[in-house]
């Protein structure tokens, strides 16, 4: 079983190192992206105020704040992303129905398909938080840079299993980009990545519990305001793990949905 | 005896929306197949010929286990397919279309290696695969072994789609026009294998076309599908044979009037000739039992219209007539 | 002068077949109006939120709220430029149209001229929606029409000003094959750097000089001054002269850049997309 999986993701990575390193244009914009939308947002606050006002409110310096929410979106967001738009693509280049074939499990697949990503991602996105960091604290900077990673890491595989459950409600919807529109931007809400759960209205921060990613990112933007784990913090970690492992069932099942409907109206060639 | 496959009373209905004007629609519900049955052994290739629409890629899609039919039941290999998917899809190559389905960014062989492993198939068995099969359909020769799909001509995707159906090795493979909008080379080099893996290797293929020619020279048993319905079946000597026994006079002339010789026909022989303007003249086709009884009459006639006769042919009703037949209902 | 008459005639006519075209499958029979400004609304709320944290507990929130929607105004004049225009050219690609129009002798431009009434439905709907979500989210913005004429012209201005960049952006796709990075690259960078969100007084110095540079800051600094939002960087006729001349020459540029990208297409054939 381990076996298949490795080589479903080796053959995924030669699916993904192709599209991005064939088309330089997608590395650069990876480099980028966590940049942008800290720069994007710390400069339209800082044109309404000044960082000392988010410092009091938070807690955390914003450019660590969203250099780190930045990066966790593209490392979290993985599966979701990768999933619902790989089968999307796989429609419209026609090959979804070669996919639909493989007498492989479609969830191994779905999961095979997020890791070279993932790792891609990871690696790209040192090149964001590693020099943030370096230059804000110094060589401790680079130990909670790794640690911050490795949490960005543990938060997208606790996620994987609800991403799941996204991804299959936007390809069941067969709505495509207008849902990810929707959903997107709601997950990136609900976790707190961009604005911390605990400034959230109390019925969506009661709501965000069942929500892995926002119990992982809040246990992350915790350990950069106190820089350590705290008792709260590993609960927060344990309970997003313990969420994961209820959804995969659910995240098996709504797959299987999905591959139904195909199946009903037929595999587009 | 088990067959490769035996499809029972498969029906399919796709609803649709009919728009009327900006705001309204009506949902219409089209009968894609109604009831068909068929049995494909191995060792055979069974044609599955018909007009578009007729049905014959959602049969394809229902037998690979794409589409769920909704009443009836397809046995893959003695085993009911939709209960048994694992099973069937480890039994089954398919070849839906010609000029998409790859990724543009991978070269034919990382394409072929993808979609090896999709199908569970052990890296180096799969590298040997793959390699084979690059060989086989001449794609090294032509340079898509390491070429980016995006670069191949159609010829050689239809060679990469037909390579992947068979990286399995597959006791049963499922074609879907294969060689559609092909070059001849590249037409021929699929027939001749499919040919051979059904007669050497004891494949069974199942083979959708609209091209007689193909059928006839591919093909060891035709099932004829018309609007959702499996109209007639046989091997193409069989088919032939089923219509009635009408041979086809066909003449072409120099100069006349189409009008004055088709009254002329049908006043002295009582038949209804078919007459078009063609590049050399006039053409002139008859449908008759014995064309050879009516000849002289024929010729009588042309004499009095006062036109050269540049060819006249006495012809068997081709496939293509047998299709016409089915189809419409008469021989053109 | 028939000839031109002619000529303009049935670029008329083209633009209003798309123009009925775009309506109806996009509006009418989409179905995704709704969808869409609910997407939209949430992804107003995912910047308004932390943005707001910047703010001066000491400042109205009024003033607040007008910055936030001037950013929001601009923001989505250059989204509606990037996701319906640019990206046209991807879906044109996508359902192997653009060769046909190609084929067709006529400029694929002519498309845009019924696709932009459209887009500028969408464009009202969501800005009353922004104007909605802001008063709900922050407060009610405190933003008053001081010069319609002046509003009128800045954003005929900012149309021109982004239209072009939309043709740079397609052009780009058509040459590169690459579409969604690039075009999600270039819809966070420009309006910020050039001072779509921003006054450009507020900005830091040498920030300013580039936007300066670049056609975008003119009708945004106009736009904010006939909305009383904050005041130009420099006297208003100048920005507004600066402004439309650099505007018509962006303009003339980026439609010889897309018949630039036309012409490489015919040479070297249409680029397959990426997934992303």
């Amino acid at each position: 079983m381990l076996k298949r999986f490795i080589s479903l993701v080796r053959a995924e990575y030669m699916f993904v190192a192709a599209e991005i390193i064939r088309r330089k244009t997608i590395l650069f914009a990876l480099i980028l992206w966590p940049y942008i939308i800290m720069a994007f947002i710390v400069l339209l606050g800082s044109s309404m105020g000044t960082m000392s006002y988010f410092q009091q409110k938070t807690g955390a310096n914003p450019i660590l704040f969203f250099i780190t929410g930045s990066f966790l979106l593209i490392v979290s967001l993985i599966f979701f992303d990768e999933i619902s738009s790989r089968f999307w693509y796989d429609e419209f280049i026609g090959t979804l129905p070669y996919i639909m074939i493989a007498p492989t499990s479609k969830t191994m697949l779905a999961l095979a398909m997020g890791f070279p990503r993932l790792i891609i991602n990871i690696l790209v996105g040192l090149s964001s938080l590693i020099p943030v960091y370096f230059i804000l604290k110094s060589f401790p900077g680079l130990v909670e840079a790794l640690i911050v990673i490795a949490l960005s890491i543990f938060s997208a595989l606790t996620f994987s299993t609800l991403a799941i459950i996204f991804s299959s409600l936007v390809l069941i919807s067969g709505g495509g980009w207008r849902v990810l529109s929707i959903i997107r931007p709601l997950i990136m809400l609900i976790s707190g990545v961009l604005y911390p759960r605990f400034l959230l209205p109390l019925t969506i921060k009661f709501f965000t519990i069942i929500f892995p990613l926002a119990n992982s990112v809040e246990a992350i933007q915790l350990f950069l305001v106190q820089e350590g784990l705290t008792a709260y913090s590993l609960m927060l970690l344990g309970l997003a793990t313990a969420l994961a492992l209820l959804y995969a069932p659910v995240s098996i099942r709504s797959l299987r949905i999905w591959e139904h409907r195909i199946l009903i109206k037929g595999a587009k060639t | 005896m088990r067959y490769a496959v035996e499809a029972v009373r498969i029906v399919k209905k796709y609803v649709t929306k009919k728009r009327k004007g900006f705001f309204k629609s009506e949902t219409e519900v089209v009968e894609a197949l109604k009831g068909i049955s068929f049995k494909i052994r191995y060792g055979e290739v069974v044609g599955l010929l018909g007009p578009n629409g007729a049905g014959k890629t959602t049969t394809i899609k229902i037998v690979s286990t794409l589409l769920l039919p909704d009443s009836g039941k397809v046995f893959v290999d003695g085993v009911e397919a939709f209960k048994n998917l694992s099973y069937v899809r480890e039994k089954i190559g398919i070849m839906l279309t010609v000029e998409k389905g790859f990724f543009p960014k991978l070269t034919g062989r990382e394409n072929l290696i993808y979609f090896g492993t999709l199908y569970g198939l052990e890296r180096k068995l799969l590298e040997k695969r793959v390699n084979y099969l690059l060989d086989l359909l001449e794609l090294k020769e032509l340079g898509g072994s390491d070429k980016l799909y995006e670069e191949f001509s159609l010829g050689m995707k239809a060679r990469l789609a037909f390579a992947r159906a068979l990286l399995k090795d597959p006791p049963i493979i499922l074609l879907d026009e294969p060689t559609l909008g092909l070059d001849p080379v590249s037409a021929r080099k699929i027939r001749r294998i499919v040919k051979d893996l059904a007669h050497k290797e004891g494949k069974a293929v199942l083979y959708t076309t609209h091209n007689m020619f193909e059928a006839e020279i591919v093909c060891d048993r035709i099932l004829l599908i018309n609007k959702g319905v499996i109209v007639s079946e046989g091997t193409p000597e069989e088919l032939k044979n089923k219509i009635p026994k009408l041979k086809v006079i066909r003449a072409v002339l120099h100069g006349g009037n189409m009008e004055k010789l088709s009254k002329l026909i049908s006043s002295s022989l009582n038949l209804k000739p078919e007459i078009k303007i063609v590049e050399r003249g006039l053409e002139v086709k008859l449908a008759i039992k014995n064309p050879e009884e009516i000849l002289n009459d024929l010729l009588k006639i042309f004499n009095l219209a006062n036109v050269d006769v540049v060819s006249l042919n006495i012809e068997e009703p081709s496939l293509e007539d047998v299709f016409i037949y089915f189809a419409k209902g008469v021989i053109e | 002068m028939t000839a031109l008459f002619n000529r303009l005639v049935e670029a008329a006519r083209i633009a209003w077949v798309s123009f009925k075209l775009y309506t109806v499958s996009d509006i009418i029979r989409g179905k995704s109006g709704i969808i869409s400004l609910a997407g939209i609304s949430l992804w107003l709320i995912l910047i308004i939120l932390p943005v707001s944290l910047f703010a001066n507990p000491q400042i109205g929130l009024g003033r607040v709220a007008a910055f936030i929607f001037g950013g929001i105004l601009v923001f989505n004049v250059y989204s509606v430029a990037t996701w319906d225009w640019a990206w046209e050219i991807r879906k044109l690609i996508n359902y192997n149209v653009l060769e046909h129009l190609i084929a067709s002798g006529k400029s694929p431009l002519m498309v845009y001229l019924g696709l932009i009434p459209v887009s500028l439905i969408w464009l009202l709907m969501i800005i009353i929606l922004g104007y909605g979500v802001v008063n709900v989210f922050v407060a009610q913005p405190e933003i008053v029409i001081s010069d319609l004429k002046l509003l009128i012209l800045a954003f005929t201005l900012l149309i021109i000003v982004v239209l072009s960049y939309a043709l740079v952006l397609a052009s780009t796709i058509l040459i590169s094959g690459t579409s969604g990075a690039i075009v999600e690259i270039f819809s966070w960078v420009l309006p910020l750097a050039t001072g779509g969100f921003i006054p450009l007084s507020l900005m830091p110095e040498s920030l300013r000089t580039l936007a300066l540079l670049t056609p975008f800051s003119y009708p945004a600094e106009l736009l904010r001054k006939a909305l009383n939002i904050y005041e130009p960087i420099l006297p208003t006729n100048t920005m507004f002269i600066i402004g439309y001349i650099y505007g018509l020459a962006f303009l003339t540029f980026s439609i010889t850049l897309f018949k630039l990208g036309i012409r490489k297409t015919l040479k070297e054939g249409l680029k397959t997309l990426s997934a992303w």
